[in-house]
């Protein structure tokens, strides 16, 4: 008897355990079940084109704008600044090769105990050799960012949580609690509009689905008329319920990258991007 | 002259009663405008994001077609309460508690309670 | 003559008394509403418009409106104190969303 009620309850500490303590990967196939049986008409690899990928007659109007891709002219920039030396004599091909290194980002560093995203990345190997860093958000980091991402295209999101690092699962946890979190004085949290809100009408829009939203940055949006940082949107969509925003790069928004980032592994890089 | 004074006595209070009833409608009217101006100001109620209503244009889908109010809401504090704060009912609601943070002033909550009883 | 002057003059050291300590009240509440409007923001639940409340309540009392100010003032405190609730409400909610 006692043996039993013994088994019994290293059983239930067991169950309780791997319910409280799901695992990335766990959230991550529950995430991606989610929106893939909400959205059975999309293919898996389709989601990465946003509100595109669920909305066919918006769709349309999309393929039109990628025949001539607003994007252009910022990888062109992008390019340009890529090729011009450092005043050292150095330059971005030293710290990043040929650029295309899109599926490496964003990393937890074990050693400094942080989330590199790529922007960070290009900002300190400009510092590195010498030069003062860009402005983040937009401009002409976006503009180096959207050749990289060009560069990059068709790499697989694979974001890795080192499992031994426990430091690395609390920041993840951090973005995942972020992102179920309400917050603002309108009181939504990201899932409400990109979860369960996905695919809804607000009034005239369409709310896109969570899975996906991280592949196609930095993103030529009509309504800014310019590129903007993947960390821009999050400051938009925080301040749309009326929270403050963030500034970009900052830890909070680097957590909701590494999260974000993580539930769309095995998906492709595909940016830049141009939305509404 | 009892007479007069009973007719006097009888009438004086309906009298005083017509004009204050008028007024009374016209508060109730100027709350139900005030009500529907609110519900649909973008930068306040914003109802029309989520609920159709009162044949507003480009209603969005997120919440119930606000209809038949007053046959559904037979006690006007519950309407309130979903409209002040609709957490208490359901702490996941993705509607703004309205009142609760202050998105509206109570007198406003009024107002489209008001409002919301005449669809 | 003389009781007269002496009349106004205590009238308007009253005056300009009660304007100092009306303006003492409106720097006490603005700093505390600024306080609690850092604590929102140390749990990462700052509210978009309270600054912009507080600064608008700085400029109004420089313009010599103090009621104007002083509602600001009031404003942005509540948003602050909201927000810091939705904060706690929140810390027990959040986990139930998970998609699993
Ligand atoms: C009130 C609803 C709402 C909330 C809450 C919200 N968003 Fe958004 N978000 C939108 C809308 C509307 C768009 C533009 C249309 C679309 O793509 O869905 C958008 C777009 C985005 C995009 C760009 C999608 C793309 O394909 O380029 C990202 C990324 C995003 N949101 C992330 C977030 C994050 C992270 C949060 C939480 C901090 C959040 N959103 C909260 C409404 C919301
Ligand atoms: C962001 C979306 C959203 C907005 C904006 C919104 N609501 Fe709602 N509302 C909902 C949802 C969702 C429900 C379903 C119940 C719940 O989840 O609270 C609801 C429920 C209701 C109900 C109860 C309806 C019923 O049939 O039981 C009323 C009444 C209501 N809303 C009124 C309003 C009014 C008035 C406004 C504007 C001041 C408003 N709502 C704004 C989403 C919204």
């Amino acid at each position: 008897m006692k043996k039993h009620v013994a088994a019994l309850m290293v059983l239930f500490a067991a169950a309780s355990w791997s319910m409280l303590f799901a695992g990335p990967e766990d959230d991550r196939m529950a995430f991606e079940k989610y929106f893939t049986s909400k959205f059975p008409e999309t293919p898996k690899h389709d989601f990465i084109n946003g509100i595109y990928s669920i909305d066919p007659p918006s769709r349309e109007q999309w393929l039109e704008i990628e025949e001539f891709p607003p994007y252009e002219l910022s990888i062109d920039a992008g390019r340009s600044a890529w090729e011009k030396p450092f005043a050292n004599g150095k330059g971005y091909a030293d710290c990043f090769g040929d650029g295309a290194v899109r599926g490496q980002y964003p990393y937890w560093d074990s050693g400094r105990k942080e989330i590199i995203t790529m922007e960070l990345a290009i900002n300190e190997c400009r510092e590195a050799n010498g030069e003062e860093p860009l402005k983040y958000g937009k401009g002409k980091l976006a503009d180096i960012s959207a050749y990289m991402s060009f560069m990059s295209r068709g790499q697989k999101i694979n974001v890795i949580i080192p499992e031994d690092d426990p430091d690395a699962l609390a920041a993840y946890e951090r973005g995942k609690q972020f992102y179920y979190s309400k917050r603002g004085q309108l009181n939504f949290a990201c899932i409400d509009c990109h979860g369960s809100g996905s695919g809804n009408l607000v009034r005239a829009d369409r709310l896109s689905p969570a899975l996906g939203h991280v592949s196609h940055w930095p993103v030529y949006r009509s309504k800014w008329g310019n590129m903007g940082t993947l960390h821009r949107r999050f400051g938009g969509c925080n301040r749309q319920v009326r929270a403050a925003s963030f500034k970009p790069q900052s830890p909070q928004y680097r957590e909701l990258e590494l999260f974000l980032t993580y539930m769309s592994n095995g998906l492709e890089y595909n940016g830049p991007g141009a939305r509404k | 002259m009892l007479k007069r004074i009973a007719v006097v006595v009888l009438l004086g209070p309906l009298l005083m009663l017509a004009p204050t009833a008028g007024l009374v409608a016209n508060a109730d009217e100027a709350m139900v405008a005030l009500g529907k101006e609110v519900a649909f100001d973008r930068r306040k109620g914003n109802c029309l994001s989520c609920h159709m209503m009162d044949n507003g244009s480009l209603p969005g889908n997120q919440g119930p077609a606000l209809v038949a109010m007053k046959a559904r809401f037979p006690d006007r504090e519950v309407l309130r309460a979903q409209i002040y704060n609709p957490l208490e009912k359901n702490p996941h609601s993705i509607m703004p508690p309205f009142g609760l943070h202050g998105i509206i002033s109570e007198k406003e909550v009024d107002a489209i309670v008001d409002y919301l009883l005449t669809l | 003559m003389m009781k007269k002057t002496i009349l106004l003059s205590v009238l308007a050291l009253v005056l300009s008394f009660s304007q100092v300590s009306a303006n003492a009240e409106f720097e006490a509440a603005w700093k505390a509403a600024d306080e609690k409007r850092m604590e929102a923001a140390a749990v990462g639940y700052e509210w978009r418009d309270t600054k912009k409340f507080l600064k608008q309540a700085k400029e109004a009392a420089e313009q010599g409106d103090l009621d104007k100010a002083m509602k600001l003032v009031a404003k942005a405190h509540e948003q602050s104190e909201d927000a810091i609730t939705q904060q706690a409400r929140e810390v027990h909610l959040w986990s139930s969303r998970v998609i699993r």
